[in-house]
């Protein structure tokens, strides 16, 4: 017979990981589908990781994996820029054809974790504007608020373990965190790099050219799930003990300094997935290599299960009341589209949205001792929020204490260069090269990009994956509001660049190495994309507009749940995932409450009565 | 070596001498490997203004090249460009020479970033 559960999980990642490990602390059956691999044995899965990621040539975000054929995941390798006529192009390959005159031009991952292995680990809020675009004349107003959200950005923030200053934030980064709040972990110190920069520019000002605004810069620290010095004034001060490996407590795991994070932290210190899968109860149970193809529901349109394929292509049908899915913002809005749900409103799969980020680069004229630390740990928060984002995107500067990486590569491009066009040997290319790596530093500017029905999401017409299934195709493209940003962006470097007296290498050439390549009013600009993607089933307040409604309920679909990114109306200029697990947290929360409905008439099911419960979240109201 | 600007004592340090050399010989052949040996091994008086040895053919040139790529990024360049193993990606003369280690693999502790860096190791 088949096994009943109180709830499917499609996707092991970040959301689908919290999900389970908040239902299982009900006592709810949960089943999770990954359709990834899972490593038999955790300690051998993290030592593979990093030989993977040593022995891989190009040292893009999946690279601490080995493929599997019949789950592929897009690369940011997959594609290529052209010169070709008429103007600037790219080229895909691999698992997400694009057909926009832009690309979408970031990855995500398919093994057991998800993206969330792989993921940065900084973790800033939304601020309270962020909520509502529309006031600025573009985007979509969420169906909840900041103060809606924010005893879950707090249970995320306990959750995830994150180190950050809140008085900083504060003052600084234009949040209203109430006085007494403290952050579970101290804020990570600052780099070098950070320092060299903020003893040079706080202070200053810099003109923004498109909002005429005088901006004056300072050096914030960025929260990050990342271990660091527990605060004993933490949640009320019962304190914080940092998880480190299987998310055991583990009081003194802290980031060493590996600065590997993307894609893999060997030392248990960043957030990811398998910490929550390390805290599941024995009532969750995870199986790998299940790749659901479409979503069952009963005649009145109710969710009743899944259809997954194994990897040989054999369908097995699991039954649930629940039905969550968490299998990434491009792979929900296929798994929608596969199985013809939520289409009332015709938004499934549109409104994609991603941070493309404007880089910037060049050497200090003293060493700053790149590739320490983590990826970034501070930033310029001044040109996210105000009325400026009327007449351009706004953005977040990250500072990037990993050299020319994510601009150039590794550091092998700069040694081919110094060897093959310098043409130095010896002594002398010994010295250009250290002196080329260790003056390295990065600016990294996260567009908002506006919710718009035109960049999605659809079924490709005929490719298909190895298992049968319709490849999902992209279309994308970015906004004169956006364009008007990176201009904005790129201004207020050149002025970063002249008061830090940097040279200056930004040149977005080769065309190969840059498919998401520009003109704007005679300039040329690239960008990257940040991984961020969002918004392929938007949260509204009404299913004419809206695929799911603020508990990420699809609105047609009794017990069909579809979380993560792609509920967000709006990206903002914060990294993501930190919202995405606040609003999962609240989500579980709601699906327990279900349950808790569904088995009150006790006769009526074979389950016992619960008594309904709220789960304690460290700094949540009860 | 001339090539890399590290002496002997530095590069046998690394553990990776007889592992570069049977990957090279696969690479360039055993003529053309004999060849750049002997030729890198000589003192040289003549080099031109980018500080080549300009009495190179370019076949000599490339496999000098790649060779010298290789001990700084633990890497053959290629086409198609392969790291040779961990290992050697953590013991590319780049890291050195900038007085850094290649990422995840010497790990200098909790807030080791905030300092300003040490200077190039002496080798």
């Amino acid at each position: 017979m088949t096994p009943r559960y109180d709830v499917i999980v499609v996707g092991a990642g970040i959301a689908g990981s919290l999900i389970a490990r908040h239902l299982g602390d009900q006592g709810r059956r949960v089943l999770v589908l990954e359709a990834g691999a899972r490593a038999a044995d955790p300690d051998q899965g993290n030592r593979d990781a990093l030989a993977t990621y040593f022995s891989a040539s190009a040292k893009v975000p999946g690279s601490a994996y080995r493929p599997q054929p019949a789950v592929p995941w897009p690369e940011v390798t997959d594609l290529t820029g052209t010169d070709a006529a008429p103007g600037p192009g790219f080229r895909t390959a691999g698992h997400l054809p694009q057909n926009g005159p832009l690309p979408y031009a970031s990855g995500y991952v398919r093994v057991n974790g998800g993206t969330g292995n792989v993921w940065t680990g900084l973790a800033p809020r939304m601020l309270p504007e962020d909520f509502d675009t529309e006031s600025f004349g573009y985007g979509r107003r969420w169906p909840l608020d900041y103060a809606d959200l924010e005893p879950y950005y707090r249970a995320a923030e306990g959750e995830l373990g994150v180190s950050g200053d809140a008085a900083e934030q504060r003052a600084h980064a234009g949040l209203p965190l109430p006085d007494d709040y403290a952050f579970p972990m101290q804020a990570l110190p600052a780099s070098h790099l950070d320092r060299l920069l903020a003893a040079q520019l706080d202070g200053r000002h810099v003109k923004d050219p498109v909002s005429l605004d005088s901006v004056a810069l300072r050096v914030v620290g960025t929260p990050h799930a990342r271990n660091g010095v527990p605060n004993p004034e933490y949640d009320g001060g019962r304190g914080y003990v940092p998880r480190g490996e299987h998310g055991r407590e583990d009081p003194g795991n802290r980031c060493v300094g590996n600065a590997s994070c993307i894609p893999h932290c060997p030392s248990y210190a960043k957030y990811t997935p398998l910490k929550a899968q390390g805290q599941w109860g024995p009532s969750v149970a995870l199986r790998d290599r299940a790749v659901v193809s479409r979503v069952l529901t009963d005649g009145t349109g109710r969710a009743a299960g899944v259809e997954y394929l194994s990897y040989d292509g054999v369908a097995t049908r699991v039954h649930a009341d629940v039905v969550v899915l968490a299998a990434h913002t491009v792979e929900n809005a296929r798994l929608l589209l596969l199985s013809g749900l939520g289409t009332r409103s015709g938004q499934v799969g549109r409104n994609l949205m991603d941070h493309p980020v404007l880089l910037t680069w060049g050497l200090l004229p003293q060493r700053v001792g790149p590739y320490r630390g983590p990826g970034s740990t501070s930033g310029f928060e001044g040109f996210r929020a105000g009325a400026g984002r009327r007449l351009r995107a706004p953005f977040r500067i990250e500072i990037g204490n990993w050299g020319w990486v994510w601009a150039k590569g590794p550091v092998d491009g700069d040694v081919a260069e110094l060897v093959r066009e310098r043409g130095l040997f010896g002594a002398q290319l010994r010295r250009a090269v250290g002196d080329r790596i260790s003056r390295q530093f990065a600016l990294q500017f996260e567009m908002e990009q506006g919710a718009d029905p035109a960049n999605r999401v659809t079924l490709h017409p005929h490719e298909r994956d190895p298992l049968g299934l319709p490849r999902p195709l992209v279309t994308y493209d970015l906004s004169e509001h956006v364009k008007d940003g990176m201009a904005a962006a790129k201004a207020v470097s050149d002025q970063i660049f002249t008061l830090l007296g940097a040279e200056d290498h930004t040149d977005y050439a080769p065309a190969a190495a840059w498919p998401g390549r520009f003109e704007h009013r005679g300039r040329t600009y690239g960008y990257r994309g940040a991984g961020h993607a969002a918004g392929t089933h938007i949260m509204g307040d009404s299913p004419a507009g809206s695929v799911v409604d603020s508990w990420q309920r699809c609105w047609d679909h009794p017990g069909l749940y579809a979380v993560g990114c792609g509920s967000m109306p709006s990206v903002a200029t914060s990294n993501p995932t930190l919202t995405m697990a606040a609003l999962t947290l609240r989500s579980a929360q709601r699906i327990e409450a279900d349950l808790a409905e569904r088995d009150r008439p006790a006769t009526l099911t074979s389950h016992a009565p619960r008594t309904p419960s709220t789960p304690h979240t460290p700094g949540a109201p009860a | 070596m001339e090539l890399t600007g590290f002496n002997s004592e530095a590069l046998w340090s690394t553990g990776l001498v007889e592992r570069y050399r049977t990957v090279a010989i696969e690479q360039l052949g055993p003529a053309r490997f004999e060849r750049l040996l002997q030729e890198a091994g000589q003192p040289r008086g003549r080099r031109n203004v980018q500080g080549d040895w300009d009495d190179w053919d370019d076949g000599l040139l490339d496999a000098a090249r790649a060779v010298t790529q290789l001990w700084y990024t633990g890497s053959w360049p290629g086409p198609p460009p392969f790291v040779v193993s961990p290992h050697a990606y953590a013991r590319g003369l780049a890291w050195t020479a900038a007085g850094l280690a290649a990422p995840a693999t010497a790990p200098a502790g909790y807030g080791s970033w905030g300092h300003a860096p040490a200077g190039e190791s002496a080798s």
